[in-house]
Parts: structure tokens; C-alpha cells; sequence
């Protein structure tokens, strides 16, 4: 019953519809306002830059400085914000050099994840049909091992050698790319059917050109959410790991001394508490980002 | 012209919606009336705020972000406004009821329709679980749904639209409401569905002489079913009367231009489609004086600075414009 | 209906192979060593090797090497430890202290959780809503293990609320601290759950039309809302309690607790090979059959499903 139209001159304020907003638009306007979005960005940051260089946030360095029986337990004092751990190791350093092998592994079994779960995604979700339905069941396989056990039996299985972070990174990139790969094949199947993608078959577009351009930007958003979820618990699970002893090898990381500091949990608590501070934080940036952001795509919640 | 008060009257109505984006003026001064087996017709487009309209009356309306800033709604003579929850709560269903536009939403998808229906009765007349299941059934067959025994066991997502709806309409009549309120009872369904949904109200209206507001949008819709149609435009009613007076000559320019915007077979051929132009104003920003002043093709210079008044045209017709006696006498 | 049974029996079936076979193949074939990884880190002499040899089939092809397995895990000769022990009887003795913090895990979540959950998703953006939100956001965020150690430390160590570990003779009563660490996360999972779904729910149409029937407030959310909110609900606590009775090996672990997760907990950290195998082939199995007695579950719960 009614259309925009031009000829009569009227008043334009009145007429003019809102302009169009782009939901990516909205989302980041949305992101802006909210405060969670700022804090737990500015965790993330801090925490990768203690990773990179955490020479910036200790003077000694936890690889290298020597640990001395008498101080073995020592409460926090000047100079040793965090006290000293059973071995009489310095706990403000070993703690900031502990976020390393955390974020690495996080990092780099996202990597993985990602890349195996995208490419099946894509593959499972816009085929569709019998490679579906094969590669269906591979997720549902990959789903049935308990994660963590996965993980353990993986590690423990390469234990005989010391490959440093890497059979953790393995271990958890291979078993974390099912859910993010369901999300991704959701997203692909839904983009598929839309118009843009039957008009750029008629004109001719090869089916990698499709899945490229035209499919794949839609599934990024939702990726990243899963994604940036998915780093925190892997943060989370190499923690738990080196906490159940099957972890990295020789480096320094906050499983390893949240379990040390266990033991001797009725002399002490710091040992336990700072380290496991550090990790908690750690682990809520990387979720409490991905929710948020996950919240300012979702345009029901508008 | 009748001495007895009418049975549902609303009377200078104003809501108001409080958003993140400004204040929402949806209704702005609505008065209407409607008496035991008359239907009335509310037309408008999308937010004109006929559905606020509905919803008010019944009271569903969500308080805040809504707010009802003043008037009046008259039920039986009792200001329905006025009164406590608990007794509103009486006249729901059971004095007013209301049917929605999409049955699939509207109907519980985890309950039988059978229970929805019996539902009414057990709450509102204690009725037992076996009497208000009888009653039930015996109201499926009256909206004519086949086998209605053992469909009332069956669920909502079982049911085509058309019969969805009849369901619907079911359950409104379960208590004998004196009024039923009809929110596009028929939008979201086939056109012969349509006709057959509108031929049953009609029907069902004759039988039992309660009241019917029917709301559209949809101009064929109304000229079947319904004997007076209010025309609502950005939260006011610009025009109302007898259904066949206005279509014949409408009294103001926005009920000219639906009317005219109506492809009809065999006028104007090969020339364009007549559209109204521009877009209704969003309801934070209503322009001042006449709401329709912009999208006007008449529109005047006291347009933009009035309000319009609402101008008797004798026989229960009125219309919300400076220049209603010009526009019926096609002198504007 | 029954073809879905049926199909997703199938699929079950599949997936358990599928998994089992992974897991085996990692345990025994990546390592260089097989026999070193079934051993952990004592060394082993001659007669051993030749033993474990002829014990694990290594010697024969892989895939004959899983079907023995499998096959002594199917008839319920589930082999032995590496202490010698029939790992039967391992099983025997450690699921029943599982389910019992199983039990009271559950009915934690239940408590808490649901009712929590309704309770913020009908005060949406209340003060009880707004403070949940949080603290189930740092509990979703921390580790089981932190804060596991945590809780034991301040409400055992410091206050000595508890025991900081299993002591059974006090019955029930010594898995209410393990409970409440175990439950924590499935709580919070669950409390967002109900709180979005009920929140989601009333804004339905459905809730406009019993409105519009006259119906009162209690009954619009008691009834309507409250059967359509649950259903998501009752299908993650099915999936929660299927993961819940394999054992929570973390939680088992730091509280002494010698049910199956506390076994295998125990079996990693003396590196026996054969019960940790087994153990986790026993989850699996127990995670495809609570898989697929949610489906069964949703479809009671939501007819729509039922007429697809």
C-alpha cells in the first residue's frame, strides 16, 4: 500500500526511512557500549603480551633463576609480590612465565582446530549428500571420545618422547574440531541457500570459487565465536593436563605448579592461588569475549 | 442513535511505548464503539497501531514498556481501566475474547488442542476435566473442523492453517464472549481459506449476536464481513462510518488513496500502479498537525500546523481531516 | 519412530566402533614402544615383554589385535591391570561410589541450577539475574581442577567445614564438597540454559493467547511456559548425568574419591595401560547410550518432534 516514490516536493525528514545498518555495524557499535567487551579484551592482551615477552613483566627470568631450599615456602615479601613455592622458586616469575606453554598450546591447537574444522565445514555443509552424511559420522566418532581422556591417551601415548608442547597441541586441536565444524557446516548449509549462491552457479562460478567468496564470509562470524571460546578451554584443558602430569615436558606452566602446590596445599595456599588466579583470568577473557561477542551478532537479542 | 449505552466503547485512548530509541506515541486519542451484533472493521497499514488497540482493550498489553497514558474503555458500562487485575481478568476470555493472526505461534505446540480449548472452562467455570473435554469437542465441531473427536487430541503442528484457525476461533468462543476481537484472523492464510474463515465469523457472529472487531489491513477482507470501518493512521482513527458510504466516497485523503490503490480490472490500463507515497512516519517522530501531512497529495498549509478535528459528517460518520467535507464532495 | 530408533542404534553402533578403534590405535600404535607405553615408565625384561606380547596379540595384525579387544570387552573379560587385578572387579568395587556422587550431584543442579534458572529468566535483568549471570560466568571459565583445589582448600584446609577427603564412614554425607565442585559447572551450564529458554518462552505468542484467555499470571508460567522452557533442560541433564556417571576424573581425583574417574585418575598416574583402555571404552559406550536415550527423551517431551 504505499512505496517511496519522488515527485511531490515533501518535507524529506518525514519521508526517509532510516538508512539500512549492516549487522557487522551494529555489532560493533553494540560491542563498543558494553564494558565486558573492554575488560576482557584488555585480559586477552595482557596475557598474550606476557606470553610473548614476559621478560616486560618479570626481571627474573623463572628458566634460569636458581631456587633455593631455604626459602622454600616463603610468604610474599618485597621484591616477591607472590611468595615463594615448596622448591623455593620464586612464584611471581615461574608464574608469568607459566602463561607461554598456556597460550601457545591455546593458540596453536586453535590453529588446528580451526583449519580441520573449517575444511570439513565447508566440505560436509555445502556437498552435502553422502559426504555429509561420511563425514557426519566422523564427527559423531571424533564426539564419542571423552575429551580430556582423548587428550590424556593421546599424550600419554607420545610420552616416551619429548616433543615439548606439541603432543598437547595435537592431542587437543584433533578432538576440539567437531562442535566448531557442526557450527560451521550450519552456517554453510544456511548460506547455501541462499539466492546469491544459485545466481553465482548461473553465471558459472566454480565450486571453490563459491565456497570461497560467497560462503565463506558467513561462516566466519559464528567461527570466531566458537573459536575464541574454544581457545579458553583449551587453556583450560592443557592446565588440567600438566595438573595431571601428562603435560608439556620441561616448561614452566600453571597446571604443573597448581598441582605441585596441591600437595602441600595445609602449609601454604599461596602456591596454589596465584597460579591458579592467572589461569582462571585467562580462561573467562578468552570466553567472556567470545559471549560477548557471540551476544552483539545475535540479532534476537535486539 | 440507540438510548442504551453501546457495549464496548473506547473512549480517547492513549499508549505510549518507552523504548532505548525514544518514546512510541502508537495510540493517540483512539474513541470507538461497537454494539452487541455489529461488526467493526479497524484498517490500517503496518504500525498504525491497530494491534496496540486490540491489545489494550483486552489488557495484554506488556506495562512497561507500554503505558497507558489515558481514556477510557467502557465494557458493559464498566471502565475496564479502572478496575483491578483479578476482575479484568473475569471479563478476559469470557466477556472480550481475542484471536490471533498466526495460529502456529499463537496455539501451545506441546499441548493437545483439545486441552487449549477445554482450558477456558476449567479455569474460568470449574469445569471437570471429562465436561470441558465434551465442550471442547462440541465447539470444534461448531467451527467445523471434521472428526473432531479424535482431533482434539491431536497438536497444533498436526493441523492445516485453515483449521488452525478454526481452532483459534474455538477456543475465543468457549466462554460466549459478547465480544470478539479478530487480529488478522486471516493473514496468513490461503485466499479461498481466507474467504471460507471469514464466511464462518460471519456466521458465528449472526448465531450467538455478539460483536465483532475484525483488524486488516486487507481492504477486500473488510467489505465482506464487516457493517462500519474505522481507518487508523499513525495511532489515530482518520475516518470511521458505514463500511459501503466510505467505499463509495471516502472522506479523507488517506482513505481515498487505499481505496484508489486497489488495482481493479479494466481501470488504468497500461498506465502505473497508484501507490501512496512515502512511508508511515515512525512512531517516535510523528510530524506535527495532520500525521498524513507529508504523504498528502491535498495537503494545505493548516495541515502542517493543526491537529485536524474530528468533523461530523451526519450518520455516524467522521473523518479527521481539515478539509472532510471537500474531500467527500470530490471538490479536493 | 522406530525407524529413527533404529537408525540411530545404527549410528550408535558405528560411532562406538569408530571411537573405541581410535582410542585403541592411539594407546597402542602411536608410540614406538607399545609395550614401554602399556608399562609407563618401568623398564621391562625379556619374560615380561614376551608376556605382555602374547597377552595384547602384538605380534598379529592390528585389526586382529582390536578384534581381541573387543571382543574380551564385549563377553566382559575385560583382562587385568597391570597389577594383576581383574579389571571386573576394579569396576565392581569403584561405580557404585561414582553414582552415589552422582546422585547428589544431580539433585544439586537440579536445586540450584533449574530453579535458579527460572528464577533469573522470569527477573530478567534483576539483580538475582544479573549476579548469576556473573558468578556462573566464572564458573564456566575456571578449570575443574582450580577450582576443585580451591574449594578444598578454603572449606576443608582453612575453615574445616569438610573433610578435604573421601572418608567413608560418613556415608552420603562425604561427597557433599566433591558434589558441589562436580556440580558447579553442570549447575551454571544448566542455570543459563533454563534462564535463556524461560526467558525465550515468555515472549512467545502461545504466552499472548493464554493472556488473552484470562488466564493468571501462575498459571501462564507454571503451566505454559514452564512444560515449553524444560524441554532443553531435561535433555542437557540427561547428557550431564550420562557424563556424570563416568566418572569425574579430576574431581575423583583430588578428593580421594575411589569411584571410576578416581581409578582412572589413579590408573594414569601409575601409567596402567589396560584398565585406563578399558575404562574409557566403558565411557564411551555409556555416553552413546545416554545420547541416544536423550533423543528418545526430547521426543517424548516435544511432540513436534514425534510426528517428523
Amino acid at each position: 500500500m504505499s512505496s517511496t516514490g519522488a515527485g511531490l516536493p515533501v518535507a524529506d525528514d518525514m519521508l526517509v526511512a532510516e538508512a539500512p545498518r549492516s549487522l557487522s555495524r551494529d555489532a560493533w557499535d553494540e560491542l563498543k557500549r558494553r564494558p565486558i567487551f573492554w575488560l576482557a579484551a584488555a585480559l586477552v592482551v595482557l596475557m598474550v603480551l606476557m606470553a610473548a615477552f614476559p621478560g616486560l613483566f618479570s626481571a627474573v627470568d623463572a628458566r634460569t633463576a636458581p631456587c633455593s631450599l631455604a626459602d622454600s615456602l616463603r610468604p610474599p615479601g618485597p621484591g616477591h609480590p607472590f611468595g615463594f613455592d615448596k622448591q623455593g622458586c620464586d612464584i611471581y616469575s615461574r608464574v608469568i612465565y607459566g602463561a607461554r606453554s598456556s597460550v601457545l598450546v591455546g593458540v596453536f591447537s586453535t590453529l588446528i582446530t580451526g583449519i580441520v574444522a573449517l575444511v570439513i565445514g565447508m566440505l560436509a555443509g555445502y556437498f552435502g549428500g553422502w559426504v555429509d552424511a561420511v563425514l557426519a559420522r566422523g564427527i559423531d566418532i571424533v564426539l564419542g571420545i571423552p575429551p580430556l581422556l582423548g587428550a590424556i591417551v593421546v599424550a600419554k601415548a607420545l610420552s616416551g618422547q619429548d616433543l615439548g608442547i606439541w603432543p598437547v597441541v595435537l592431542a587437543l586441536g584433533l578432538l576440539g574440531w567437531p562442535t566448531a565444524a557442526r557450527v560451521i557446516r550450519s552456517s554453510v548449509i544456511a548460506a547455501r541457500h541462499q539466492e546469491y549462491v544459485s545466481a553465482a552457479r548461473v553465471l558459472g562460478a566454480g565450486h571453490l570459487r563459491i565456497m570461497l567468496r560467497h560462503i565463506l564470509p558467513n561462516a566466519m562470524a559464528p567461527l570466531v565465536v566458537v573459536l575464541t571460546i574454544l581457545l579458553g578451554q583449551f587453556i583450560a584443558y592443557e592446565a588440567t593436563l600438566s595438573f595431571l602430569g601428562v603435560g608439556p615436558r620441561n616448561v614452566i606452566s600453571w597446571g604443573v605448579d597448581i598441582a605441585e602446590a596441591q600437595r602441600w596445599i595445609r602449609e601454604a595456599s599461596y602456591p596454589l592461588l596465584f597460579p591458579a588466579g592467572f589461569l582462571t583470568a585467562t580462561v573467562l577473557a578468552f570466553i567472556m569475549l567470545g559471549d560477548v561477542v557471540r551476544d552483539a551478532f545475535d540479532p534476537r537479542l535486539k | 442513535m440507540t438510548a442504551a449505552p453501546p457495549l464496548l466503547s473506547v473512549e480517547d485512548l492513549f499508549v505510549s511505548f518507552h523504548t532505548r530509541d525514544g518514546v512510541a506515541r502508537v495510540i493517540n486519542g483512539v474513541s470507538l464503539q461497537v454494539d452487541a451484533g455489529e461488526s467493526l472493521a479497524i484498517l490500517g497499514e503496518s504500525g498504525s497501531g491497530k494491534s496496540v488497540t486490540a491489545q489494550a482493550i483486552m489488557g495484554i498489553l506488556d506495562v512497561p514498556p507500554a503505558r497507558i497514558d489515558g481514556g477510557r474503555i467502557l465494557y458493559q458500562g464498566r471502565d475496564l481501566l479502572a478496575i483491578d487485575e483479578r476482575e479484568r481478568r473475569a471479563v478476559r476470555g469470557a466477556g472480550i475474547a481475542m484471536v490471533f493472526q498466526d495460529a502456529l505461534s499463537a496455539l501451545n505446540p506441546v499441548f493437545p488442542v483439545g486441552w487449549q480449548i477445554a482450558e477456558s472452562l476449567r479455569v474460568h467455570e470449574g469445569l471437570s476435566k471429562p465436561e470441558a473435554h465434551e465442550r471442547a469437542v462440541r465447539l470444534m465441531e461448531r467451527v467445523r473442523i471434521p472428526a473432531a473427536r479424535a482431533r482434539a487430541r491431536d497438536y497444533p503442528h498436526q493441523f492445516s492453517g485453515g483449521m488452525r484457525q478454526r481452532v483459534m476461533i474455538a477456543m475465543a468462543l468457549a466462554l460466549n464472549p459478547r465480544v470478539l476481537i479478530a487480529d488478522e484472523p486471516t493473514t496468513a492464510l490461503d485466499v479461498t481459506v481466507q474467504a471460507q474463515i471469514m464466511d464462518l465469523l460471519a456466521e458465528l457472529q449472526h448465531d450467538t449476536g455478539m460483536a465483532l472487531i475484525l483488524i486488516t489491513h486487507d481492504l477486500g477482507v473488510v467489505a465482506s464481513v464487516a457493517d462500519r470501518i474505522a481507518v487508523m493512521y499513525a495511532g489515530r482513527i482518520v475516518e470511521h462510518g458505514d463500511v459501503h458510504a466510505i467505499y463509495e466516497r471516502p472522506a479523507h485523503p488517506y482513505t481515498r488513496a487505499l481505496i484508489e490503490s486497489i488495482p481493479r480490472y479494466g481501470r488504468s490500463r497500461g498506465g502505473p500502479l497508484r501507490a501512496i507515497e512515502g512511508l508511515p512516519p515512525s512512531l517516535t517522530r510523528i510530524p506535527p498537525g495532520c500525521p498524513f501531512h507529508p504523504r498528502c497529495p491535498v495537503r494545505q498549509d493548516i495541515c502542517s500546523a493543526e491537529v485536524p478535528p474530528d468533523i461530523e459528517l451526519g450518520e455516524r460518520r467522521v473523518s479527521a481531516c481539515h478539509f472532510a467535507r471537500e474531500v467527500l464532495n470530490g471538490r479536493l | 519412530m522406530s525407524r529413527f530408533i533404529l537408525r540411530r542404534l545404527l549410528q550408535s553402533v558405528l560411532t562406538f566402533f569408530g571411537a573405541t578403534l581410535i582410542v585403541y590405535a592411539l594407546m597402542f600404535s602411536i608410540a614406538t614402544d607399545p609395550l614401554q607405553a602399556l608399562a609407563g615408565e618401568r623398564p621391562l625384561n625379556e619374560s615380561q615383554r614376551a608376556q605382555l606380547t602374547a597377552q595384547y596379540h602384538l605380534d598379529e595384525p592390528f585389526l586382529v589385535q582390536y578384534g581381541y579387544y573387543m571382543r574380551g570387552l564385549l563377553t566382559g573379560d575385560m583382562g587385568r591391570t597391570i597389577t594383576g587385578r581383574p579389571i571386573t572387579d576394579v569396576l565392581a568395587e569403584s561405580w557404585p561410589r561414582t553414582i552415589q556422587l552422582t546422585l547428589i550431584t544431580m539433585v544439586i543442579v537440579v536445586v540450584v541450577g533449574v530453579t535458579g534458572g527460572v528464577i533469573a529468566g522470569l527477573r530478567r535483568g534483576g539483580v538475582f539475574d544479573q549476579t548469576s549471570l556473573a558468578l556462573t560466568l566464572v564458573v564456566i571459565g575456571t578449570p575443574v581442577f582450580v577450582l576443585g583445589t580451591v574449594f578444598q582448600t578454603v572449606f576443608a584446609v582453612e575453615l574445616g567445614w569438610f573433610r578435604p577427603s573421601y572418608a567413608p564412614e560418613l556415608g552420603l554425607a562425604t561427597y557433599i564438597l566433591p558434589a558441589i565442585v562436580l556440580g558447579l559447572l553442570s549447575l551454571a551450564t544448566a542455570m543459563r540454559l533454563t534462564r535463556a529458554s524461560v526467558a525465550e518462552n515468555l515472549r512467545a505468542d502461545y504466552v499472548r493467547t493464554a493472556a488473552a484467555k484470562g488466564l493468571g499470571r501462575g498459571r501462564i508460567v507454571g503451566v505454559h511456559v514452564l512444560r515449553n522452557s524444560l524441554i532443553p533442560v531435561m535433555t542437557f541433564l540427561g547428557t550431564e548425568l550420562g557424563m556424570l556417571m563416568s566418572g569425574a576424573m579430576v574431581t575423583e581425583g583430588i578428593f580421594n574419591i575411589p569411584g571410576i574417574g578416581g581409578r582412572l585418575f589413579q590408573g594414569i598416574r601409575l601409567e596402567d595401560g589396560p584398565l585406563v583402555v578399558t575404562i574409557v571404552s566403558l565411557m564411551i559406550l555409556i555416553y552413546l547410550a545416554t545420547n541416544l536415550l536423550v533423543d528418545l527423551l526430547y521426543a517424548v517431551l516435544d511432540p513436534r518432534i514425534r510426528h517428523e
